[in-house]
């Protein structure tokens, strides 16, 4: 009976007035909306994967120093305990090209196994993923790399160590270079990646590693789980000191954040657009109703009741723009997502950046209809009137 | 409680100036003015001599700087904003020469308005609304029609179905019938004169015309904030 809904009417009826003006404005609000969705589904590809996956590890060293090793054994009675999802395990190669200041960030890793952590970060033809993975001396090279020192697929580099010596005192460690792939990591497009394998057999077989990466099950674990890998080490000829990799995530974070940033300029630039466009349409569309508007307070319309109808008008605006907006978002993600499947699995349009959408909408609002609600408290009843 | 009715409108010595540049207009100049319950008043006065601004005042739309002004027995100087509003929404109708109406909303739905601000069931301003427009003289099957696809004389007949829709004892006309052709014009003033005498509505009707004034039980030469009365010659 006294349901505000009864003005609902009076509410559209403003709306309605200038339909294209209100079209126009709702494909502004819808264009931003979507924006925002389609970035935050593009943010969550970018950095879902850490999130979710870059929480829950840990990292296992030697409890002695940075450059002492572990027996690869470790992985294999890590791996076992319950709590453990997946163990890999690394090893640092120390690579350089002709002289010592041109690093190579190398790694010996277990390549099925890394390529099944690392693969949706990358973009690489699935005939090069194979091509590596039959070629014992083969590397698979970031494109960052790549472009440094101008290495083609199929070249062979003699990389150095400064740390790794064979056997017979050589320290070099050619590698063909199998494939490039672009990441969206920075660090992995400056990675070179070989077979832990050929590091192994170089070596005359240490079965050694320089650091495990554990992945347990559930977040909860993460600290029960480290204090169990150092006390099962503990008396051991190699004791271990494991920790999150929340720090080095971080520091992959900060490296990342660029594109985050982006994101937030882009965004800030098209909601405050359709801010504009918003608060212009209502304080034009009020300006000319304000012979209406006075007709109204004659009938016993009290000032707070127009601000509310007002804010009533911004909020049908914003929303059905917003809500299409973001509909919309939705609908190309989830299209996008079989697409993209092997580049981007963690696309999405998260609840949390719906409920995020709702609560900007919500907002913005209320933002514009701030100039039309100061129009109006400036307006005086009797000179609308008159104005006629 | 005394057994004689307050007047309808008490002014005592109104006074009301605006300022233009350096120049100050003297619109009322201890204007004093009393119109009985159920009175249908014209106020005469050629254009600019300060109409609205009497009908703005007596409606609580505009305060005097000094003087006062009763409604029914209420001094609107004891009121303050807010009180005024829910004060207009029971006791006043205003009826404009420019009707005012919402464009895109039906004849039924502008008349609906003041009657949202009241605790009715839908069915209730329902049955109102089409009371209201069937007494202002708009056809049945225009009740639905938009502002615009009627004519100027109907559209002012929603405007004052729209003024009686929450049956308010005071009318206010600020020339309703300025924009209309002579005989549009008459038949509107002859609803009023009805409204006055079935209805009992007090009525106060502002016009520089001195024919639409012809419709009214008593006419008020306003001038320069002097006031002289007359019987009109009906
Ligand atoms: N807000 C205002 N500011 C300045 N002058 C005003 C204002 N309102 C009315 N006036 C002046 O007061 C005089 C009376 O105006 P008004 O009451 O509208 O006359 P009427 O309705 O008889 O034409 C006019 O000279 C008008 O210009
Ligand atoms: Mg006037």
């Amino acid at each position: 009976m006294k349901s505000p809904l009864r003005f609902s009417p009076l509410v559209l009826s403003a709306l309605r007035r200038h339909r294209l003006r209100t079209w126009l404005t709702i494909l502004s609000v819808l264009i931003a909306f979507l924006l925002f969705g389609l970035l935050q589904a593009l943010n969550q590809a970018f950095y879902g994967g850490i999130k979710s996956a870059g929480r829950r590890i840990l990292v296992s060293m030697s409890a002695e120093s940075l450059v002492e090793p572990l027996p690869r054994a470790y992985a294999a009675e890590v791996a076992a305990m319950k709590q453990v999802r997946r163990v890999a395990y690394e090893v640092w190669m120390g690579g350089y090209y002709q002289h010592h200041n041109q690093i190579l960030y190398a790694l010996a890793v277990s390549p099925r196994r890394w390529l099944a952590e690392e693969r949706r970060f990358l973009i690489l033809a699935p005939r090069r993923e194979s091509a590596w993975l039959k070629d014992r001396s083969g590397a698979l090279i970031g494109n960052l790399v790549a472009r440094t020192y101008g290495w083609k697929t199929g070249e062979i580099v003699p990389m150095r160590s400064d740390i790794w010596i064979h056997p017979d005192g050589r320290n070099t460690w050619p590698v063909r270079i199998d494939g490039i792939f672009s990441s969206t990591k920075k660090a992995l497009g400056e990675g070179l990646l070989v077979h832990y394998r050929y590091w192994n057999d170089g070596m005359g077989n240490p079965n050694n590693v320089s650091l495990l990466r554990i992945e347990v099950s559930h977040l909860r674990d993460l600290g029960h789980v480290a204090r169990s890998i150092d006390a099962r080490f503990a008396n051991s000829p190699y004791p271990t000191r494991t920790a999150s990799a929340q720090t080095f995530i971080k520091d992959f974070i900060n490296q990342t954040a660029d594109i985050g940033v982006i994101i937030e300029d882009i965004l800030a630039a098209v909601f405050f657009t359709m801010l504009l466009v918003t608060a212009n349409t209502l304080t034009r569309s009020v300006r000319e109703r304000s012979g209406e508007i006075a007709v109204l307070q004659t009938q016993g319309y009290s000032r707070p009741l127009i601000f509310s109808l007002i804010l009533a008008e911004a909020l049908v605006l914003v929303m059905v723009g917003a809500l299409a907006g973001i509909g919309l978002a939705a609908l190309i993600v989830q299209g996008l997502r079989g697409a993209l499947e092997a580049y981007l699995p963690y696309l999405a349009l998260t609840r949390q950046a719906i409920l995020m959408a709702l609560g900007l909408a919500l907002g913005f609002a209320a933002l514009s209809s701030l100039l039309p609600v100061l129009q109006v408290q400036r307006l005086r009843t009797v000179d609308a009137l008159r104005r006629g | 409680m005394s057994s004689v009715p307050p007047p309808a409108i008490q002014m005592t010595e109104v006074s009301k100036h605006y300022r233009r540049g350096d120049e100050t207009v003297h619109v009322l100049d201890h204007f004093t003015l009393t119109v009985e319950p159920e009175a249908f008043v014209a106020l005469m006065a050629p254009s600019g001599s300060g109409k609205s601004t009497l009908l703005n005042l007596v409606g609580g739309l505009d305060r005097p700087d000094s003087g006062r002004i009763e409604i029914a027995g209420t001094d609107l100087a004891t009121l303050n904003e807010a009180a005024l509003t829910r004060w207009r929404a029971r006791n006043l109708g205003f009826i404009f020469q420019l009707y005012y109406l919402i464009p895109v909303l039906s004849a039924a739905r502008n008349v609906e308005l003041p009657l949202l601000l009241l605790p009715l069931s839908r069915e209730e301003r329902h049955r109102r609304v089409e009371a209201a427009l069937t007494l202002a003289g708009l056809p049945a099957e225009r009740h639905r029609f938009r502002p615009t696809e009627l004519s100027g004389g109907q559209q002012q007949r929603v405007a004052i179905a729209r003024a009686i829709v929450t049956d308010p004892p005071l009318l206010l006309c600020d020339e309703p019938t300025g924009d209309l052709d002579r005989s549009a014009g008459d038949e509107i003033l002859n609803l009023l004169q009805t409204l006055n005498e079935r209805l009992r509505k007090t009525i106060v009707m502002v016009t520089h015309d001195p024919h639409a004034a012809t419709f009214a039980s008593r006419r008020i030469d306003l001038d320069k904030g002097l006031v002289g009365e007359r019987r009109p010659a009906t």
